[in-house]
């Protein structure tokens, strides 16, 4: 009897060994998070993964600071892109236009995302087997780079952040997940403590040498230019003793704001971009220059300048680029609304919507190289009279064709950034590289003209459109199609690293000097324009005003929206400087483009009125993340 | 009771000795018993096989005779009379006498027959006895089925409610439409009739998890194995020996991780020792559509959609010309100006359904068989066009069968072999039949005909000339449903080995069994279709009402039909069950039952979706149970699952669900003897423990412990290198690793009284409190924690509580009159008492705590708008409205309607009472009996996509059919709208519109419906034949048979049966005349 409870109980035992494994039904290697650290192939991918988080610059619904300050603008049919709501004013906390606070869509994501993935990947590559150490510590330098970008990017849309330093488990408690948002300082602080790490490391190479796999990626030259930019920030008025939001308080009653002005934050900010500067001479990173630019036909002076400040935009992977954002590259999407259709074709081949508003074209020098109004040469006064194209003109504009006054004896850049009606538009087509670059296409707008209204709502509102964003490889095929050569975004380039050091010198310094110059004039220069001193000196009817530090920050701000128009700079700036709130309410205004005859064409005609208030310097916290984390304490205004 | 006497009577008068044991000689009753056990496969053992003639040493022995009769008086031939320890004995002859002719005096006598309890007799050296048998009691009437065995009634403390499963026979061949109101605890509703797609909803005690994708339905058990609703549905009536649901945590504790929302267990008959016994049931069905839902005339459409465009817009362009509307009103000309009513195209009234089943039983000592075969046939309500060549309408036949066999091995070893299968054979209507009946609501009855009858140019079209209109996408509801039809074929298959042993050897009391079973679902569907080609008239002459026809799609349309394959399914299932059961009662006052179970399934999927899905399914458990009594007295429970589920991490994969049970007899005190004389039976009961559920999200998303992971996202793009095309391919999480993530598990607490009176009436009252936690529900993640995927997590806890009643009465007044009656009630409310929700604290009225789980959020609205003014001076709403649009409540006071002024509105979506009640009377062969059934505080709301006048609803399972509808116009709309003319600011529907206009598309009150009702569920009139009569054609029973169901309806809801609640437009539910004959021989 003894016997059969021994095979009972050993039945059982069996039963319940076999049991423990019974319930494993998952096979090893069924795909989890670990199989991105298998191998050096997965953690490629997991941090390509990290790059593809990074806001997408090459869209209007993805990049702010495309129509957000409203630098360009669609034509009404399309004022309800989001990215033209933001620019109108219309954005909201119930629906955020766009949120890289917590959108989850694969354009616009939620930055802590990224950054999630960026601290995944961070405690993940460590333990990958087949990596050495170099390249290891290479990804983790550029995972915490892109993490610091993520930072700066959200600091600088919503103000005050909520970091996160490492990530929460998913199990945390719903006290646990109910974060507060930290001073700006601190949020400074953390991502210059991770710029510092990175730079620190030493581990970002100075140059990609593996230039068919890894462009694209993060050096060192990109990580103290970031470091210099972020360091410019924090010295910029908005986050330096912004006394504006003295009442915008966190949980412990102390304000978001630094409320004091601390100067010597420009020093340290200058002094980082000498260092930024120098790391960038030492990769070979310089300005491109006229001699970069490789023209198969023997171009006039004019042509060749014009298509030399093109290509510094446009020219993939050029000497000027620090960084470049590929993960949404300027293709098709960007490119058609900025390109006119150059002859009478049968299709809607390029939109050509993207219309640069006389708020922006007006900011370009003179030929002297000083604001049209301060020019004492120029009939600024008489700028919308019309004028036939000359013999002087010829490159820019077509002899004998009738166009708007303003459009003639203008800087190179005038006519490398924008296109026109009757303005000379070089290259871009199968027909469009004539021996003579003087008899070369040129956009007709007037109303029923070939780069007009060709589908409702394809037409350019203001008769300008940003040439700078065409790649002067993306070509028209024929009458009706284009093939488009894709960009990088040139998110980091070393002109504005030079602008910003520039600023960040002037600031630091009680009066402007040589060094200032120096600097202003290199960008000048390359634009083929005189030196600050000479050019205010001779033609401006204020020839002093490079000598003071307010005249010469002016001049410097005047340099970066022209230098940087039509490329999302001036969202950013002018939002760092306070200088929208006094910049932004004003008429945007464009041609008549309804118009036939050029009479009636060369009339100013309001398209909106631009509104902005101070709640606009920062992007709302969508509304749904306040009610789910009562701890956050809105922008103000919002 | 098999009784051959007359049969052969006249063969064999004389009592004989047991000489020879030939079989056969004495009754042919005995071949087809002894062949069947022949044909399982049996050593064909006579079946008098222990009765041997041998001669006994006796000190004293006398010679006497006897009769052996049953307890009504009937003679037993071929009973066996033995002296217990010999091998003599006789056997009785036709009459039942038998003759002994020494019998030692105060020996003991062993009396056995087929079927009958086996006695001893004490023989006193009598000349004469008369030994009367009583027929083995059906041990199910006094055993009730718990948890993986049979406890005897009285010690039951749990919450178990036994439903004869002559309770449950309803006229339909799916069960689960007999449970309304019948099983006490059981909260059910039917919203379809639809042939196939008719199950009905139910939930034992309510609703008490709200986790999104948590299985909420009880486990459902037949013959212990885990099956599905659809294997419930199918299952026979006749076949059913016992159907127990079992409802607290001491019941389902032992299931551990499958009990927590109760327990369905549902075992089949078996065959009984006794003479082969064949029952036939024959029933043929009328059903028709509880209510037809009314709609407003083809003119007055016309009216109403020109008003509706006019009203918003007085620019807009009438769509139908007066020319129009009056030629029709006319109705001169039909083809011309039709006026079609789709409802009377499409469908009959009445539909014939027809099922039959037999069965066969019967077996001796050794073996045991029940066979049972049953076939039904459904068919739907739909028309079919004589001109195609398929039949388009419903129809559905069932087959199942079923083999029940029991074999005793030894005396102590029996083995039990169970085999089922069912198979559906349907054809029907591409979409089914409830897409038909949306159909016809978004049909337009004046733009065209159903089909026209074919021109001059068409007349040799090979096809049905379909009616359309512009460009032909407009839903012909006749065209769709014969374009092609829907095949489907559906298989369950079951095999079930369970083999027992006693070990008694070991100690007494004590045996072990071993139940292994397998089965497999097969499952495939097929559309075959044509494309229509569709017409209009292209120019019509009224003078002599001709007309010429257009193509409307003559490069769409085809003649030829075309196929589409839809799902494939096989999934199979092992499941084992080793037990060890130890009962036993010492000095009559101690009885103690013990069990230990292992549980062992697995479950697989072999046409899976996703690799995930292909995994297993898989459980292993360990349960037991002690049960102590103490005198019939005082009774205790303890009960435990220990169960391992495969969806879980390692630290949580194992969960421990004890139960405990106390349990009081009153009516075996002795101080309850002066209460004998009323109460036969009183106990108190109360039992409190834990149950669990794994299934508690999809199963699509169940290895929570693992991340989700898509290696290759190929839209995640980062374009490095020179050309901008180097990507190295990106990784996107769908789903992180969360190990803590385990069973929700229910706290359960039962209260209860059972009463039986000796005045027949019994009563059985039951109180439960449940609480559930580790309801998994999808956190609220603020953005700042970087996570996108949804994170989930058993945070969720929630209440539920109630009660459920059952009365019976049962009483035999005299030989000929007898009544029944039975009355159920189930109360089950739950609440909401955790759940991560954003910070409310401004609108705490958005908050689901301390709410129903069913509970709805609408907006509170007034009445319809009187003018524009007062639209202008009101907060602001949803788009555009004006005069005649509904007015909403602002709760907050903010000047604005927005989510922020949901408040909870009505009842839940589910009854939270449902009961039933009905008698039932006999005289001598007529019975008569009747069931109401109703259920109560349940809100639906009208589906305005469904109800708003032409409004173009998408039929199909996804969103958007391609084809445009309009709305029918119901009755009582056309009847109370708000209108320029009429500005009534209550009237039913507000201000008419062509389009969606959002602010009426809101949830509100407006549209709000109770759905109370009680209904005349059925009614039952019988009569069986005597006897007398009918033993002429050897058949013992005749019962001839006519039944109704759903036959009244009594709510407040008018417009369609409200049973079917928010799904009002669908299949209806249907009233079934039945008229059914059984047959048993």
């Amino acid at each position: 009897m003894k016997s059969i409870y021994k095979y009972i109980i050993c039945a059982c035992a069996v039963f319940f060994v076999g049991s423990c494994n019974y319930l494993d039904v998952v096979p090893d290697n069924v795909a989890t998070i670990e199989n991105a650290f298998a191998d050096r192939y997965s953690t490629e991918k997991y941090l390509a993964t990290c790059y593809w988080g990074m806001p997408k610059s090459a869209g209007w619904n993805e990049n702010p600071a495309i129509f957000g300050a409203l630098e360009m603008v669609f034509n009404r049919e399309k004022m309800t892109e989001k990215g033209m709501k933001m620019g109108l004013g219309q954005d909201n906390a119930t629906s955020a236009l766009i949120n890289y606070w917590g959108d989850t869509g694969n354009m616009v994501r939620s930055l802590y995302a990224g950054i999630r993935e960026c601290n995944t990947f961070m405690e993940g590559v460590t333990d990958v087997q087949d990596l050495n150490k170099y390249e290891k510590d290479r990804m983790i330098a550029e995972a915490k780079m892109i993490k610091a970008y993520m930072h700066f990017y959200l600091l600088s849309y919503y103000g005050p952040i909520c970091p996160l330093r490492e990530n929460t488990e998913v199990n945390e408690s719903t006290q646990g997940v109910r974060v507060y948002r930290e001073k700006v300082d601190d949020c400074f602080a953390y991502i210059l403590e991770l710029l510092d790490e990175v730079i620190e490391s030493n581990a970002l190479p100075a140059i990609i040498e593996n230039r068919t796999t890894e462009l694209g990626r993060f050096t060192r030259p990109a990580a103290y230019m970031l470091k210099a930019k972020v360091l410019v920030y924090w010295a910029s008025p908005l986050f330096n003793g912004n006394t504006d939001y003295n009442s915008f308080l966190n949980d412990a009653g102390e304000p978001f704001f630094n409320q004091s002005y601390d100067e010597t934050r420009w020093t340290a900010a200058a002094e980082a971009c000498k260092k930024a500067v120098d790391a960038c001479e030492a990769a070979g990173i310089r300005l491109y220059q006229q001699s970069d630019y490789i023209s198969p036909k023997v171009l006039s002076d004019q042509t060749m300048l014009v298509n030399t400040l093109r290509s510094v935009v446009s020219e993939r992977w050029n000497c000027e680029l620090v960084w470049g954002n590929s993960s949404y590259p300027v293709n098709s999407g960007l490119q058609s609304p900025c390109f006119p259709r150059l002859e009478q074709g049968t299709s809607s081949s390029t939109s050509g919507t993207m219309s640069v508003p006389f708020s922006t074209v007006d900011l370009f020098y003179s030929k002297n190289g000083v604001p049209i109004e301060e020019d004492k040469d120029y009939d600024y006064a008489r700028r919308f009279d019309i004028r036939t194209g000359d013999e002087e003109h010829k490159y820019y504009i077509q002899k004998g064709e009738q166009t708007a006054a303003m459009n003639f004896d203008r800087e190179p850049r005038f006519y490398s950034t924008l296109g026109f009606d009757r303005g000379k538009w070089y290259g871009n087509s199968y027909k469009n590289s004539p021996d003579d670059d003087a008899e070369c296409l040129y956009p007709k707008n007037r109303f029923g003209e070939y780069s007009s209204v060709f589908n409702p709502g394809d037409y350019n509102a203001t008769g300008y459109w940003p040439k700078k964003m065409v790649c002067i490889n993306s070509t028209f095929r024929d009458a009706n199609s284009v093939s488009y050569e894709d960009y990088p975004y040139p998110d980091m380039r070393f002109a504005d690293l030079v602008l910003l050091y520039a600023e960040a010198l002037n600031e630091s310094k009680s009066t402007p000097d040589a060094e200032v110059y120096r600097y202003v004039d290199m960008i000048r220069e390359r634009a083929g324009l005189k030196g600050v001193l000479e050019s205010w000196r001779t033609y401006s009817n204020q020839p002093d005003k490079p000598m003071t530090k307010a005249g010469m920050r002016e001049i410097i701000q005047r340099e970066r929206k022209i230098e940087f128009a039509c490329e999302g700079v001036y969202y950013w700036d002018s939002h760092r400087w306070k200088t929208a709130v006094k910049e932004q309410n004003r008429l945007i205004q464009g041609w008549n483009v309804n118009a036939k005859e050029a009479v009636d064409y060369y009339m100013p005609i309001t398209l909106y009125t631009q509104t902005f208030s101070y709640k606009n310097y920062f992007a709302p916290i969508p509304e749904k993340d306040m009610t789910n984390n009562p701890q956050l304490v809105q922008n103000p205004g919002w | 009771m098999i009784r051959l006497r007359k049969r052969c009577s006249g063969q064999c008068c004389q009592p004989q000795k047991i000489q020879s044991t030939r079989p056969g000689k004495y009754s042919y009753g005995w071949i087809l018993p002894a062949f069947l056990l022949t044909v399982v496969g049996l050593p064909c053992r006579d079946l008098r096989a222990e009765v041997f003639p041998v001669v006994a040493k006796v000190q004293q022995s006398s010679k006497f005779k006897g009769k052996i009769s049953d307890t009504v008086g009937d003679p037993l031939p071929g009973a066996t009379v033995q002296i217990k320890g010999s091998t003599k004995g006789v056997i009785a002859d036709m009459d039942g006498n038998f003759e002994f002719d020494d019998c030692p005096i105060n020996s003991t006598l062993v009396v056995s027959y087929i079927g009958m309890e086996t006695k001893e007799i004490k023989y006193t050296g009598q000349k004469f006895l008369n030994i009367v048998m009583e027929a083995k009691t059906d041990e199910l009437e006094e055993v009730t089925v718990v948890a993986f065995a049979k406890q005897k009634k009285e010690s039951v403390l749990s919450s178990i409610t036994t439903v004869k499963p002559a309770e449950l026979k309803v006229p339909s061949s799916n069960l689960t439409t007999a449970f309304a109101g019948r099983v006490a605890g059981l909260i059910s509703y039917q919203t379809s009739g639809e042939p196939g797609k008719d199950n009905a909803s139910f939930f034992i005690r309510g609703i008490t998890t709200f986790g999104a994708e948590a299985k909420k339905d009880p486990l459902i058990l037949i013959d212990g194995i885990e099956l599905s609703t659809e294997d419930l549905a199918r299952l026979n009536t006749d076949d059913i020996a016992s159907f127990t649901i079992m409802k607290d945590a001491t019941a389902t504790a032992l299931y551990g991780a499958r009990g927590a929302n109760g327990v369905i267990s549902v075992t089949t008959k078996e065959g009984k020792e006794g003479k082969v016994s064949v029952n036939a049931r024959v029933e043929n069905s009328f059903s028709s559509p509880t209510k037809r839902v009314k709609i407003a005339d083809p003119v007055t459409f016309m009216r109403m959609q020109n008003e509706a465009i006019k009203t918003r817009d007085p620019m807009g362009l009438a769509l139908y010309s007066e020319e129009k509307i009056t030629m029709t009103e006319r109705g001169l000309y039909p083809d011309i100006y039709p006026a079609t009513d789709w409802y009377d195209t499409m469908f009959k009234n009445t539909t014939i359904n027809q099922r039959a089943n037999l069965s066969i039983s019967g077996g001796g000592t050794v073996a045991r068989y029940y066979v049972a075969a049953n076939i039904s046939k459904d068919n739907g309500n739909m028309k079919v066009d004589k001109r195609n060549n398929f039949n388009s309408n419903i129809n559905l036949m069932k087959y199942a069968v079923r083999s029940n066999v029991n074999v005793n091995l030894t005396k102590t070893t029996e083995l039990i072999l169970r085999m089922s299968a069912t198979f559906d054979e349907y054809t029907g209507p591409i979409g089914g039949g409830s897409t038909m009946y949306k159909e016809v609501m978004q049909a337009n009855p004046v733009l065209f005909k159903p089909y026209y009858e074919p021109d001059e140019q068409y007349a040799y079209a090979n096809h049905i000339l379909f009616g359309n209109y512009g460009s032909a996408n407009y839903v012909n509801p006749y065209a769709l449903a014969l374009k092609g039809y829907n095949d489907y074929s559906k298989n369950t298959m079951l095999t079930q080995f369970e083999f027992k042993q006693k070990l008694d050897m070991v100690t007494e009391g004590l045996f072990a069994r071993v139940k292994i079973n397998m089965d497999r679902y097969s499952e495939y569907s097929v559309d075959r279709n044509y494309k229509p080609f569709f017409y209009n008239i292209g120019t019509s002459d009224l003078l002599t009402n001709s007309y010429t026809l257009i193509r409307l799609n003559p490069s769409e349309g085809t003649e030829y039909i075309d196929y589409n394959p839809g799902n494939r399914y096989i999934d199979t299932s092992f499941y084992l069950e080793a037990a060890a059961e130890y009962n036993r009662t010492f000095e009559d006052k101690h009885t103690v039952n013990a069990l230990l179970v292992y549980t062992m399934r697995n479950k697989k999927s072999g046409i899976a979706d996703d690799l995930q899905l292909s995994l297993p399914n898989r459980n292993i458990g360990l349960a037991g149970r002690l049960a102590y009594n103490y005198d019939s007295r005082y009774f205790a429970e303890f009960d435990f699952g220990y169960n391992g589920s495969e969806r879980f991490a390692k630290n949580n994969r194992w969960g421990f669900f004890p139960s405990v049970a106390v349990g009081w007899m009153l009516s075996n005190e002795k101080f309850f003897a002066p209460a004998k004389d009323i109460f036969s039976q009183f106990k108190l009961k109360a039992t409190y423990g834990m149950s669990g559920n794994d299934a508690i999200g999809d199963n699509k998303d169940r290895f929570y412990y693992l991340s989700q992971v898509n290696m290759n996202d190929s839209d995640r793009k980062v374009n490095w290198g020179t050309q901008l095309n180097y990507n190295p391919g990106a990784v996107n999480v769908s789903r992180y690793a969360n190990d803590q993530i385990g069973w929700e598990t229910s706290y359960k607490l039962n209260t209860g009284v059972e009463i039986n009176t000796v005045y027949g009436l019994s009563a059985n009252i039951e109180y439960f409190h449940e609480r559930r936690e580790n309801i998994l529900l999808e956190r609220i993640i603020p953005n700042t924690m970087g996570i996108i995927p949804k994170v989930k997590a058993n945070m969720g806890k929630a209440s539920g509580e109630g009660f459920d009643m059952e009365l019976n009465y049962e009483k035999s007044f005299n030989k000929d009159l007898w009544l029944t009656g039975r009355g159920t009630f189930t109360y089950a409310t739950s609440k909401v008492v955790e759940w991560e929700e954003p910070d409310y604290s401004a609108t705490p009225w958005l908050s689901k705590v301390g709410h129903s789980l069913g509970q709805e959020w609408g907006y509170i609205a007034e009445r319809l708008f009187i003018d524009d003014e007062e639209v202008k001076n009101s907060p602001t709403q949803f788009g555009d409205y004006m005069a005649g649009d509904i007015k909403y409540r602002d709760v907050n006071g903010d000047g604005k309607i927005s989510e922020l002024d949901k408040v909870p509105i009505g009842h839940p979506t589910t009854p939270e009472i449902n009961y039933g009640f009905g008698l039932s009377a006999g005289y001598k062969g007529v019975d008569v009996s009747f069931f109401f059934q109703g259920s109560g505080r349940q809100s639906f709301w009208l589906d305005q996509k469904k109800v708003a006048p032409f409004r173009d609803c998408d039929t199909g399972d996804n969103d958007d059919d391609k084809l445009t509808g309009q709305n029918s116009v119901l009755q009582v709309f056309a009847g109370s709208y708000w209108s320029e003319n009429n500005r009534n600011p209550y009237a039913l529907w507000p201000r008419l519109s062509n389009q969606v206009v959002e602010n009426n598309d809101q949830q509100s009150t407006w549209f709000m419906q109770d759905a109370t009702f009680i209904r005349l569920k059925s009614v039952e009139i019988g009569y069986t034949f005597p006897q007398t009569l009918t033993k002429k054609f050897k058949v013992n029973n005749l019962r001839l048979y006519m039944s109704g169901t759903n036959l009244l309806c009594w709510s407040r809801f008018k417009l369609w049966d409200p049973e079917m609640a928010g799904n009002g437009l669908g299949y209806p539910v249907q009233r079934v005349i039945n008229v059914g004959l059984n047959l048993g021989f």
